[in-house]
């Protein structure tokens, strides 16, 4: 439906794939209103299409990828493109965000999103070209890996000149095609990784998707936009952690910091720190093995990195990876990771889950539940295990299950380190308690930025106490519903690093930012303040561009209190949407390990008192003690009308 | 004749997002290679001068209109 705002396109296409056939889905000025795009845009027409009864695995779960109406505006960091649908994994909502250039190229095809429903008899890949889609026959490149799918796929646009048309392309490997529950969908070398999307797309036998298209994306005032852009990229570019961390040494950079924290993932969680981190932290990945530092689409930060595999120039891995296939599995060969990313990659498969799936069985074989041939430290085998996980072939036919059901079989459920059944991050969570809150109650499972990632406050950006309970709901719920809209809008997440003033990042020993470290925790009055009222905070806050960034691209009002009060319709958008697939209270979980057992025997602290962080974040979230959003709430979000 | 105009980069504000690369038809700009691991002031380039086209797509989609278009 055509739009008065800028940003969008004005057209979501719903592809009917039993019937071959496509039409254009209604999504009024009224819906982006209040459901911006992005996840949100995804939640709303997973909840207007849902009832609980389906299945993943089944002709009525649509798999949503949407854009949002920063995608392709030339906001930084702003290709971005989310996928959601119902997950394999947890059997909830899964929204799974990627960067590359596929979401830029749907916006220039005309789209804001694509729904894809059903499947199709034969394997497929599906060409859209502006207004055009043809459904080509696929089985030439079924069984292909990732990055010859993709380059097999440019052959076949190549145009009378020689060159290929320029596309964006999302496609899934092997894994995806035996629908293991954890398989990834691949842009590029991007992914998005998380809750089995690569699966419902294998469900779907969709081999990949290419976009193309020569529509421009349109910018109410661009002249201030211009002039807000070349501001960003040069804050962006000053910033410490956009700056200067991220670009040097990636996500990967933070290894040391969370060893010193005690919140590195270590023996499948059980330990918070590695003796041999050093071996496998980002500066000896920097130092040894980085080639070059390289950025997506749009982005300033370029916090990517390419190393060599084999001969070859790929991807270097990214936190989650380093540490859960290094300390998690007692693995100091960071050679070895970085093969086993590539590997994993061109599979198409979630590295986070397939490494705590693995460290889930290497302790169960420890302890004697499960004879599995797999071991703490012996790691000369991964690789086939990898690739039987794939192909379900031998043990992997077990471990594509991930670690939730395996521990139902099996045992260990204590040591199966999941919530809703997706794999939890490379955060220890005992030392840093308010992240663990967030693992527990996020949509999608257990997730450290769909959790709030409120470990940034707690050792990894400024360092407040990381025990206590004090503040940590309230700001869990504030920082959820800000990346929520940033995500929402078609940002990268890491533009909010530069939210935290540069003086408090380079000098963490000065007064001002210990001061700011006693004093946060207790800022829950203002910060609930905020959460309940965010209208209070109408005004644009100097170091937060991203909403006139949207007022500027939209032309909607956009003021910082807005942007919260979005964020909140659309996390509690996508819990209504579980809470049709019965999440509770009981299903936001963790595993004894980390609520029960201390980290340290000497600190009584030392584990995540989750039942009373959950209290206090169902009351700021004014849900019920069951941890559903109240009628009341419901009526105030405008969700449901 | 008409003289084909190329594309001038504003090496000043230039931030190497590749929006200009992504869009050029003809594959004739790029993105400098890194000097030093971990930087960012890598900027666009005409990386061939002869098979730019001049049609200016660059300088319409540089979202900081750093590109401008100058007579041959």
């Amino acid at each position: 439906m055509a739009t008065k705002y800028g940003g969008y396109m004005g057209k979501v296409l719903l592809i009917d794939l039993l019937k071959k056939e496509s039409r254009e889905y209604p999504f009024s000025d009224e819906e982006r209103e209040l459901y911006i795009g992005g996840k949100m845009m995804a939640a709303k027409i997973l909840k207007d299409n849902l009832t609980g009864k389906e299945k993943p695995f089944s002709d009525d779960n649509l798999l949503v990828i949407t854009t949002g109406p920063l995608t392709g505006s030339g906001a930084p960091s702003s290709s971005r493109f989310n996928i959601s649908t119902l997950s394999p994994q947890t059997g909830y909502l899964t929204s799974s965000n990627c960067g590359g250039n596929f979401g830029y190229y749907l916006k220039k095809a005309g789209l804001d999103a694509l729904i894809l429903k059903g499947h199709l008899e034969r394997p497929t890949w599906i060409e859209i070209n502006n207004d055009q889609i043809v459904f080509h026959e696929a089985d030439d490149i079924w069984g292909m890996k990732t990055t010859e799918v993709q380059t097999a796929i440019d052959d076949k646009l190549r145009l009378k000149n020689g060159r290929v048309r320029k596309n964006g392309k999302i496609c899934i490997g092997p894994a995806g095609e035996n629908q293991v529950l954890y398989s990834c969908i691949v842009s590029n070398d991007r992914v998005s990784g998380r809750g089995g999307t690569g699966a419902i797309m294998g469900y779907m036998k969709i081999k990949a998707i290419a976009v193309s298209g020569n529509k421009e994306v349109k910018v109410v005032n661009k002249e201030k936009m211009v002039k807000l852009t070349k501001k960003w990229f040069k804050y962006l570019r000053k910033h410490p952690l956009t700056g200067s961390q991220l670009p040097k040494l990636g996500t990967a950079g933070l290894v040391s910091a969370m060893q010193m924290k005690s919140i590195l993932a270590t023996k499948n969680y059980k330990y918070g720190q590695y003796e041999d981190f050093e071996a496998v932290n980002g500066e000896t990945l920097a130092k040894e093995y980085n080639i070059v530092n390289k950025g997506c689409l749009t982005c300033p930060i370029k916090c990517a990195r390419t190393v060599s595999v084999e001969g070859k120039i790929v991807k270097g891995p990214e936190l989650e990876t380093l540490v859960l296939l290094g300390s998690g599995i007692l693995n100091n060969d960071l050679k070895a990771i970085l093969k086993w990313n590539y590997e994993l990659d061109e599979l198409g498969m979630d590295t986070i889950s397939t490494a705590n799936t693995i460290s889930y069985a290497m302790e169960a074989n420890e302890k004697g539940l499960w004879d599995n041939g797999l071991e703490f430290k012996k790691t000369d085998n991964l690789s086939k295990v990898f690739e039987d996980i794939a192909y379900k072939r031998g043990i992997g036919e077990e471990l594509a299950l991930g670690s939730k059901r395996l521990s139902e079989k099996y045992g260990g459920k204590e040591f199966a380190i999941h919530a809703k059944g997706m794999e939890l991050a490379a955060y220890e969570p005992r030392k840093a308690v308010g992240l663990g809150l967030g693992y527990a109650v996020s949509n999608r499972g257990g997730c450290h930025l769909n959790g709030g990632y409120l470990v940034i406050l707690e050792g990894l950006g400024l360092a407040i106490n990381p025990t206590t309970y004090h503040g940590k709901a309230d700001l869990t719920m504030l920082f959820q519903d800000l990346m929520e809209m940033i995500s929402a809008s078609g940002q990268c997440l890491f533009t909010s690093y530069a939210f935290f003033p540069s003086p408090l990042m380079n000098h963490p020993n000065s007064w001002y930012t210990r001061l700011a470290n006693k004093v946060l925790p207790y800022c829950g009055f203002a910060v609930r303040l905020i959460n309940k009222y965010p209208r209070i905070a109408h005004l644009h806050l100097p170091v937060f561009h991203h909403t006139k960034a949207f007022e500027y691209v939209t032309g909607m009002k956009m003021k910082f209190g807005d942007y919260v009060r979005c964020g909140e319709r659309g996390y509690n958008l996508e819990r209504e949407v579980n809470r049709l697939f019965g999440v509770n209270a009981n299903k936001d979980a963790l595993p004894k390990r980390l609520v029960e057992c201390l980290q340290d025997a000497a600190d009584d602290s030392s584990k995540v008192p989750l039942d009373k962080l959950k209290k206090i974040y169902y009351h700021a979230r004014s849900w019920d003690e069951n941890g559903l959003p109240k009628a009341k709430l419901l009526r105030k979000l405008k969700i449901g009308e | 004749m008409k003289v084909k105009k190329l594309p001038f980069i504003d090496k000043e504000n230039c931030a190497g997002c590749r929006v200009c690369v992504e869009n050029c038809p003809t594959d004739s700009l790029a993105i400098e290679d890194p000097k030093y691991h971990g930087d960012i002031h890598t900027i666009a380039y005409l990386k061939n001068e002869s098979t730019c086209i001049g049609c200016a797509i660059c300088a319409k989609v540089c979202p900081i209109e750093a590109i401008e278009m100058k007579g041959g």
